[in-house]
């Protein structure tokens, strides 16, 4: 009697005290994969959308969640998710801070993003082409980061939520030998979150 | 004479280490994007409000009331959040923007949690840790998983 009802108990307290671990599928309805390792107990994957796994006194296996569970149980965190950050490149005429003509149009669109947002931060990055030294591609660079800046300032957003540096011919887009004039490395990437 | 040197000896001495404290705004590693309900920060042994808006250090937990929930973005694109009477530990967070490595480490201690991966997952599938009361999670490859931790 008295070892059953000590048997209860554990199971009583094991199943307070549980957890469960799920994979959220994207959009498109692809998901990563999980590793899961419980103390002491086997570990687990869990590879397809949806799969459920919960902890228990005999270890964890897994499942696909019903339908309707994940929403029960994580709804409100998955409801309280940020909006995913969103990243636009705009191009530059050579050896200049001023966009192209497509690109000046495209600006359009990365406002359409920071208006979404409640507390938007932006990322500005500029690039440039290997035309010219890496120094005088450095402040290049930063010089077409920091004139995205001001536009973005000066169409109204919030000083503070900016951040420009620039990355010189660091990191190109299309990789060429040095002093290749190649549009498609003349960029500034704007990354809004 | 001497007194006032040493007096401005003294200030500057005071003043310098919180300048550099202050100074130091790469210390933020995320911010609050989304906030309802009584959401707070624990940080030093003071608590915070978790606002809208609100910028986030490694070390810092974040605590969420019933009926509330926030989230926010990390550094790296990370991204984590919280429903009702939740707790996460923000153990450990480093992340170079230029090579996106990094290290982050977070404990969830109760609640329900939801977490996208970043560019350091992205970058090195190892970079990020998920601890629980029982377990510790890693995303094997990058996406999005949600854990939920109860009776604690």
């Amino acid at each position: 009697m008295k070892t059953t009802s000590l048997f209860l108990s554990i199971l009583f307290v094991a199943g307070c005290a549980q957890e469960r671990y799920v994979l959220i599928p994207d959009e498109s309805g692809q998901s990563g994969s999980l590793s899961i390792k419980p103390h002491g107990k086997a570990p687990v994957t869990l590879d397809r959308p949806h799969q459920l796994s919960t902890s228990g006194a005999w270890g964890i296996g897994k499942r696909s969640a019903e339908p309707g569970e994940v929403k029960a149980i994580w709804g409100n965190s998955i409801d309280a998710h940020p909006i995913p950050p969103k990243k636009f490149t705009l191009y530059f005429l050579e050896g200049t801070s001023e966009l192209t003509p497509e690109s000046k149009k495209e600006l359009e669109g990365v406002f359409d993003e920071i208006r979404k947002r409640k507390v938007p931060d932006i990322v500005v990055i500029g690039h440039t082409d290997t035309v010219g030294s890496q120094d005088a591609n450095d402040r290049l660079a930063e010089t077409r980061a920091k004139a995205m800046q001001a536009e973005l300032e000066r169409l109204g957003i919030d000083p503070e939520s900016i951040k420009a540096s620039g990355r010189g011919e660091r990191e190109l887009k299309v990789q060429t030998a040095d002093d290749v004039a190649e549009p498609l490395n003349r960029r500034v990437e704007i990354q809004v979150r | 004479m001497h007194n006032i040197f040493l007096r401005l000896l003294l200030c500057a001495a005071a003043v310098m280490p919180v300048g550099f404290a202050s100074g130091a705004a790469d210390d933020w590693v995320a911010q609050i994007k989304v906030s309802h309900g009584i959401v707070t920060i624990q940080r030093d042994h003071k608590s915070l409000p978790g606002e809208l808006g609100k910028r986030l250090k490694e070390n810092d937990i974040i605590v969420t009331g019933s009926n509330s929930s926030v989230g926010m973005t990390f550094d790296d694109n990370s991204m984590l959040s919280l429903g009702p009477n939740s707790e996460v530990f923000l153990k450990r967070y480093s992340y170079d923007p230029t090579t996106y490595m990094g290290a982050f480490d977070a404990l969830v201690t109760r609640g329900t949690v939801s977490v996208t991966t970043g560019n350091m997952v992205t970058q090195s599938a190892e970079a990020m840790r998920v601890m629980t009361p029982e377990a510790e999670l890693q995303a094997g490859k990058p996406g999005s998983f949600a854990i939920s931790v109860e009776g604690r």
